[in-house]
């Protein structure tokens, strides 16, 4: 680290509170990937890193440069616009070609009304069930 | 410099390492395809936030332009791998 450029204390405090909220949201996002039970339900997890992770982060960095170099570091809102603009669009294809998936494999998707909010919302039988045996074991999911 | 920006921006490396470790797992997993494309989506996303923080670590502006490209050429594979999983091919 550059130890030469001593940043004042506010931007120091106020750098270092949005690279930590920023990987906090990360962490959390990708732990709702790995957590959630179904597919439409872990598309809802890593947004949060892809929306206010990235923006905290590039916030911090564009903070970090305006203060050390000289003038004001614009150059990682091109980061921010690329990705507001991209993520939304792979999100939507992945959840068409999903929906897709689902309809063309004769599942009934999105789920019939009820069933989202019946017991616990489990549908892990959307997806391939072979690659859960704990849950074959355990007999399917209640019905709605 | 061993102050409070070095600790916080290494605890967001931390989380982001974690964070990417979570995507790792759900891409071996799965368990349908488009789990995979997800998880390899949000990789890139994570590889790129984290070459943002390292270049706050080292306070050099190199790592912004790799940052770049890691999302330009992440975008164009998410949307090639989305693409092939709804029509069975890439280019029509």
């Amino acid at each position: 680290m550059s130890g030469d450029m001593l940043l004042p204390l506010w931007a120091e405090i106020l750098a270092s509170l949005l690279l930590v909220a920023g990987g906090l949201l990360t962490l959390l996002g990708c732990l709702g990937l790995w957590r959630f039970h179904s597919f439409y339900q872990r598309m809802h997890g890593p947004t949060l890193g892809a929306t206010m992770g990235m923006v905290f982060i590039v916030l911090a960095s564009m903070l970090y440069f305006s203060m050390t170099d000289e003038g004001p570091a614009l150059h990682e809102v091109l980061i921010a616009v690329f990705l507001t603009l991209t993520v939304p669009a792979t999100t939507l294809m992945l959840a068409r070609a999903a929906l897709y998936r689902h309809r063309r494999a004769g599942k009934d998707v999105p789920l019939p009304d009820g069933a989202a909010t019946s017991a616990r919302f489990r549908t892990d039988t959307l997806d391939d069930e072979h690659y859960y045996p704990a849950d074959e074991k355990r007999g399917p999911p209640p019905a709605s | 410099m061993n102050g409070m920006l070095d600790w916080a921006s290494l605890f967001s490396l931390l989380c982001i390492a974690i964070a990417m470790l979570l995507a790792t797992l759900r891409l071996l997993k799965g368990p349908a395809a488009q789990d995979r494309v997800l998880a390899l989506d949000t990789m890139y996303i994570c590889a790129m936030l984290m070459l943002l923080v390292l270049g706050i670590r080292t306070g050099s502006t190199e790592y912004f332009e790799a940052a770049v490209t890691i999302a330009l050429l992440g975008f164009v594979s998410s949307v090639a791998l989305a693409k092939f999983l709804l029509r069975g091919e890439v280019i029509e």
